[in-house]
């Protein structure tokens, strides 16, 4: 008999992060096609995704496509996948996968694997000119959770706002500047930025999740065959498969008019050191500190 | 397995079964909510789930403006602010006939550039304008029907979260999208002046003249410099502020509500009795409007998990008739889920679906947005379950029925109703701004 | 209250009256709540202009604010019997059907009110034990969030109860 299972994502099905979720979707469907249907019910609009693990957790939900940082309140050393400039297959041949799978167990999640998007970074979009990340200094940068650490190291002032308002805080001023990826939206923002900071930091991936007891009643010969054509064969396909949509995020960057301001070897250097560093440090206080030693020896060397 | 109209109806036909019987808004809202997620989210687990949606749904910072709007209007009111302003405009314009329903119209575009957000708009509009306006003998549907009307606007005059989400969502120029949103938001002021205008004049009882006075000049300038001028200050800041970078649209909001009480304070206005009245009163009121707003936002989760919103973009995009009566029906669903759903799930169900069919038939994607922002406005205090309505009647003075709000809100809808058609005919309202602006 | 009644439902009336001042207390915690909220977000706008400083914790702690005053205010709110309702029918409804119509929403409200009240401790008491936090810059322990939905919810069911009951006394 078919296994159907109800998918949500914390993004919605049209946003340009989601076509890793389009493709990791058909490709189930596609291998395990009269065992196991994953049936994608859609993004925020059915369910807040900061409430979509919960969700997963107690069972209203079978599966969830997510940011690790979304539930971190749940699994909190979940969002250290992001804190690393490693490939998916680096990664992989460290054992994190494997270790990310007991850390949820331990927290009543099934951690099916990553949709990786090791090629999808981060960036610092302005509306004045730096000469170097150190002019950053004391400049209003709107962030979220994950990327404050970063923020608050570069000697900036990190700000929280709602999404919806970036816009209108960029025009205005209240607002020098925020972190964002660059995939499907620089050419609505095009009036109100006009710089960005390469190299880009970090790398990007987002986690599957599987309610247990739904998970149970998959034959066990069933469950290790998804686990295994997601993490070796789906998840280094899928890590690869961004080219057209990065492609496309950069020439919208460049449809609008950004400039790249590119920082120099030394210099980009000690700004991704200052990524990195800042965020385990800020991860460890959070974790158990041998746990976080143990994650950052796979994710940095 | 249901077809998407079964499970539609049922959840909204059970939901307005209840609601008719008399239980408050809210709680029928809980009621359904709770069955559907018994039954779609898998049993127990489900009803966990709204536990965790319905308090989710409520810490959100973008809601926060609602309640600090409600103690601007509620000290605007005790103070006696409002009613000086009142006061001052009948020097001007004494026999002007329903000179305070175009006040309100204009109260609303003046508002609207304050925020964007129409509940906003009508809990300060409807808790300091509507109790003045009874007093002064204005009848029902000339107090509550231009703040309904106006209150909308908030969302058609920059700043305009909503337009902004939208420009995000649709991916269009968000600058752009807010030069064409003006015109639009002008015109539909315009239409509900002369809605006024022609309703006053055949039926003179609903404003009624008492003819003031005109003033002599001196003392018009002193009551303008007196009561008017000082509301500036309250203006500055809000739309100062946001205009100056010192605070974000929501933010302001704060920043108005501490205007309005350090106002009220210099004009010796203010004891701390009657601080706290207002502070108790804007709570609650805003207790009242969260409510309804967060089980709404969990209902609407749950229609679009079952499929039913999916269902209907489904038939309307597939209906077998032209381009332009696809975009007609296009609007007319929207205005439809307006009236039961927030603007923000609205916009991720449709905009993804629409805005790609939009461009492919050959049609302006900001002439849609902007067809798109009207219809959610109107959908919002469309009888009967706009959100707009419920928030009337929460601020409201005592004795307003549900069934005056709906026949106050009607002919301003119709008003609605003709700016979308206008638009929808003549696309330059539209795209002449904005050619004018950018090219 | 008149002193004839007290005899025979002197009890009752007490209790009532109890519920009644927790949730007139609840309500000003609601008003507090708001009061705070602004004058933190005010203060925010006034930290940043002339310190440059920016405090992030404010639009998280005035978004917790919101869900605290929702469910604190909402029973003093039916108590008070000002929740928004549609009055179309119950208007044009004469006695006894009105009274009776009344006694069946309050008494089917109650319930709903009762079943979220079972839940929303049991999620509160879940979260307790599992150690779950928000996602977000201030992480605090979610159950300090969710409990102010089990009480909020029993003191409704509590009102509706009695609703009930004095519709069916007419
Ligand atoms: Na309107
Ligand atoms: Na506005």
């Amino acid at each position: 008999d078919e296994i159907r299972m109800n998918v949500v994502s914390f993004t919605p099905k049209t946003a340009a992060v989601s076509d890793g979720f389009h493709r990791f979707i058909e490709a189930m469907n596609k291998e395990f096609e009269g065992e196991l249907e994953l049936n994608w019910r859609g993004g925020p609009e059915v369910m807040d995704p900061f409430r979509m693990a919960d969700a997963v957790r107690n069972g209203a939900m079978d599966m969830a496509l997510m940011s690790p940082s979304y539930y971190s309140g749940l699994v909190p050393s979940s969002p250290s996948s992001n804190i690393s400039l490693k490939s998916y297959e680096e990664i992989y041949a460290t054992g994190y996968y494997d270790r990310m799978t007991e850390i949820h167990d331990e927290r009543g999640l099934v951690y099916l694997g990553e949709i990786p998007a090791s090629d999808v970074n981060f960036f610092i979009f302005l509306k004045e000119p730096v000469d170097n990340y150190t002019d950053l200094e004391g400049k209003r940068i709107r962030v979220w959770p994950a990327v404050l650490p970063f923020v608050k190291g570069l000697g900036a002032q990190p700000l929280v706002l709602p999404i919806g308002e970036i816009y209108t805080a960029m025009e205005r001023g209240v607002i020098d500047g925020f972190v964002q990826g660059n995939l499907g939206w620089a050419e609505q923002f095009e009036d109100v930025v006009n710089y960005y900071i390469t190299p880009p930091i970090y790398r990007a991936g987002f986690n599957v999740i599987v309610n247990p007891r739904k998970w149970s009643r998959l034959p066990d010969d069933l469950q290790q065959r998804v686990q295994a054509y997601l993490r070796e064969e789906l998840a280094p396909e899928l890590d690869k498969g961004w080219d057209p949509v990065i492609e496309a995020g950069n020439q919208e960057v460049a449809n609008a008019g950004f400039q790249e301001i590119r920082l120099s070897d030394a210099d980009a250097e000690a700004y991704l050191d200052i990524a990195i560093e800042q965020a385990w440090a800020d991860l460890e206080t959070k974790i158990d500190p041998a746990l976080a030693a143990e994650l950052k020896a796979m994710l940095v060397d | 397995m249901m077809e998407w109209w079964q499970t539609l109806s049922l959840l909204l036909g059970s939901l307005l079964i209840l609601m008719v019987l008399g239980m408050p808004v809210a709680f029928a809202f809980l009621a359904v909510n709770l069955v559907g997620a018994f039954v779609f989210l898998g049993g127990i687990s489900g009803i966990e789930q709204l536990v965790i949606n319905t308090t989710g749904a409520l810490t959100s910072f973008t809601l926060v403006p609602i309640a600090m709007f409600m103690i601007m209007g509620e000290v605007m009111f005790r103070s006696g602010i409002a009613n000086d302003v009142m006061d001052a405009l009948d020097k001007w314009f004494g026999r002007l006939r329903g000179r305070l329903a175009f006040m309100a119209v204009g109260g609303g575009v003046l508002f609207s550039t304050l925020t964007g957000n129409s509940m906003g708009s009508i809990a300060l509009l409807g808790s300091s304008l509507v109790p003045e306006m009874q007093k002064r003998g204005y009848k029902k549907p000339m107090t509550l029907g231009p703040i309904l009307g106006s209150a909308g606007l908030a969302i058609m005059i920059p700043p305009s979260a909503l337009a902004v989400v939208l420009g995000v969502v649709a991916e269009l120029p968000i600058g752009r999208l807010l030069i064409a949103i003006i015109l639009p938001g002008l015109l539909m002021a315009v239409l509900y002046a002369l809605y006024i205008l022609g309703r006053c004049t055949v039926d003179p009882d609903v404003a009624p003249s008492f003819d003031v006075e005109k003033a002599p000049m001196s003392e018009r300038l002193i009551a303008t410099a007196r009561h008017i001028l000082p509301i500036g200050i309250i203006v500055f800041a809000v739309v100062g502020f946001i205009f100056l970078g010192i605070a974000t649209p929501t933010e302001a909001a704060a920043s108005g509500a501490v205007a309005t009480v350090l106002l009220a304070l210099f004009k010796r206005r203010l004891s701390i009795k009657l601080f706290s009245e207002s502070l108790f009163e804007s709570s609650m009121i805003s207790v009242m409007i969260l409510l309804i707003v967060a089980m709404a936002i969990a209902f609407t989760q749950l229609l679009a998990f079952t499929g039913a919103t999916y269902g209907m973009m489904d038939m309307v995009m597939n209906l077998p008739v032209s381009p332009k009566m696809i975009v007609l029906a296009m609007v007319f669903s929207i205005i439809i889920l307006g009236m039961f759903m927030g603007p923000l799930p609205i916009m991720l169900i449709t905009l993804p679906i629409f805005v790609p069919v939009v461009i492919e038939f050959g049609f302006d994607p900001l002439w849609f947005a902007v067809l798109f922002l009207i219809a959610i406005e109107t959908g919002s205090t469309s009888p009967p379950l706009g959100a707009g309505l419920f928030v009337m009647r929460a601020v409201a003075p005592k004795g307003t029925t549900m069934a005056n709000i709906y026949s106050a809100a009607v002919p301003f809808l119709i008003c609605d109703f003709l700016a979308i058609a206008l638009v929808f005919v003549f696309p330059e309202i539209v795209t002449w701004p904005v050619s004018l602006m950018f090219d | 209250m008149t002193a004839l009644s007290e005899p025979k439902t002197g009890l009752y009336d007490g209790v009532m009256r109890l519920f009644s001042r927790i949730n007139f207390a609840l309500a000003c915690i609601a008003a507090v709540v708001l009061l705070c909220a602004t004058s933190f977000v005010f203060l925010e706008i006034l930290s940043r202009f002339f310190l440059g400083k920016s405090q992030i914790w404010v639009i998280e702690i005035s978004s917790y604010s919101l869900l605290y005053m929702t469910f604190l205010g909402a029973p003093y709110m039916l108590e008070k019997q000002r929740h928004v309702a549609i009055d179309l029918l119950t208007d044009a409804l004469g006695e006894p059907w009105r009274s009776r119509l009344a006694f069946v929403m309050s008494l089917l409200a109650a319930l709903i009110c009762g079943v979220l009240t079972w839940y929303g401790t049991a999620v509160a008491w879940d979260q307790f034990q599992f150690g779950t936090r928000e996602a977000s810059l201030l992480a605090p322990k979610s159950y300090w969030l969710t409990i102010v939905f089990p009480i909020g919810m029993g003191l409704m069911t509590v009102q509706f109860i009695d609703q009930a009951i004095k519709s069916l006394r007419g």
